[in-house]
């Protein structure tokens, strides 16, 4: 439930970004967009699109929980002193930790493209994959590029 | 960096009664790597959504040129940049050191280095004056056209942030 919400609060926060930025980039003028259309696209995001972000958060929070579980699981067996059993959990810990990246990505294209187009979560989140895959070459580029300019 | 610096500054100027400044120091430096992240992870959020709004934009408006969000200037240097790269990187490069860099368009001057490689952009990055020296840390060389970045992205930048502080507390 913990996981729940704070990944709310983060998609929400994702989404009124993604939203603002869509607004500004789909306006032929773009000096008229004002400060106004930032609270306009919260309260649009707080009234259509909380059932996208809660049902992403959900599965972000899922596989946050198991990852909870394993570690706790984890504790308890190396008290008990099992190494076998340790290197394993290690292993399914790297395996969940890939996939919680990739849901996470996922989900930040698949808002994105829910705040561009207003379709649901799962047709959002197939959209932007073939998006992405249509176009991997200058989404590589560019994230190469952000990269060094984020560091 | 700003360790150092607060370490400088603690041990020249301030005369605290501390064992050691390197306590306080590594708290500063967690300080600073956490609202860096937030800051930059809004900064990513802005890039990856422009491209797919780019991308989108491409897709449904591409045989109609007229009708495009994105400004004629950026979608043609794309056009014409994916068909031959090097030809248009010297030509574009000419353009933007004849033209004063307050003249030039926006948005065409903030994805043309972002889609170019890194080395077009050091060269246009010395090739142009910066119109306002406000000297970033390391980033000589992506200076220029990171300042025109932030120029356009600080407003969406600040509000993004402010409403997300809201969400947050």
């Amino acid at each position: 439930m913990l996981f729940w919400t704070t990944q709310f609060v983060m998609a929400v926060g994702e989404m009124l970004v993604a939203l603002s930025v869509a607004r500004w980039f789909f306006n032929k003028e773009h000096d008229t967009v004002g400060n106004a259309s930032v609270f306009k696209s919260l309260s649009q995001i707080l009234f259509y699109h909380t059932g996208t972000a809660a049902l992403g958060s959900l599965l972000i929070a899922l596989v946050s929980t198991i990852r909870a579980f394993f570690v706790y699981l984890e504790a308890k067996v190396s008290k008990a002193g099992n190494k076998y059993l340790e290197v394993l959990l290690k292993c399914i810990q790297v395996v969940l930790c890939c996939l919680d990246k990739a849901i996470k990505y996922l989900n930040k294209n698949a808002y994105i493209q829910c705040e561009i187009f207003s379709t649901n979560l799962c047709v959002s989140a197939r959209e932007a994959f073939f998006l992405i895959h249509r176009n991997a070459a200058r989404v590589g580029t560019l994230a190469v590029i952000s990269k060094i300019l984020v560091l | 960096m700003a360790g150092g610096l607060s370490y400088i500054v603690m041990d020249q100027f301030a005369n605290l009664d501390l064992y050691s400044p390197i306590g306080p120091v590594l708290l500063i430096m967690v300080i600073s790597y956490l609202v860096g992240k937030v800051f930059m992870g809004v900064f990513s959020m802005v890039f990856s959504t422009m491209l797919q709004c780019f991308i989108a934009d491409e897709g449904m408006f591409g045989e109609f040129p007229d009708a495009r969000f994105t400004p004629k200037s950026l979608h043609s240097w794309v056009n014409e940049y994916e068909k031959n790269p090097h030809k248009v990187q010297i030509r574009k490069n000419l353009e933007i050191s004849e033209r004063p860099a307050n003249n030039a368009k926006p948005t065409a001057e903030t994805k043309s280095p972002k889609m170019a490689e890194p080395a077009k952009i050091k060269m246009s990055a010395k090739k142009e004056t910066p119109a306002t020296s406000e000297m970033s840390d390391k980033k000589e060389t992506t200076a220029t056209s990171e300042k025109s970045n932030k120029k356009e992205t600080t407003a969406t930048q600040k509000k993004g942030q402010v409403c997300q502080e809201g969400n947050v507390s």
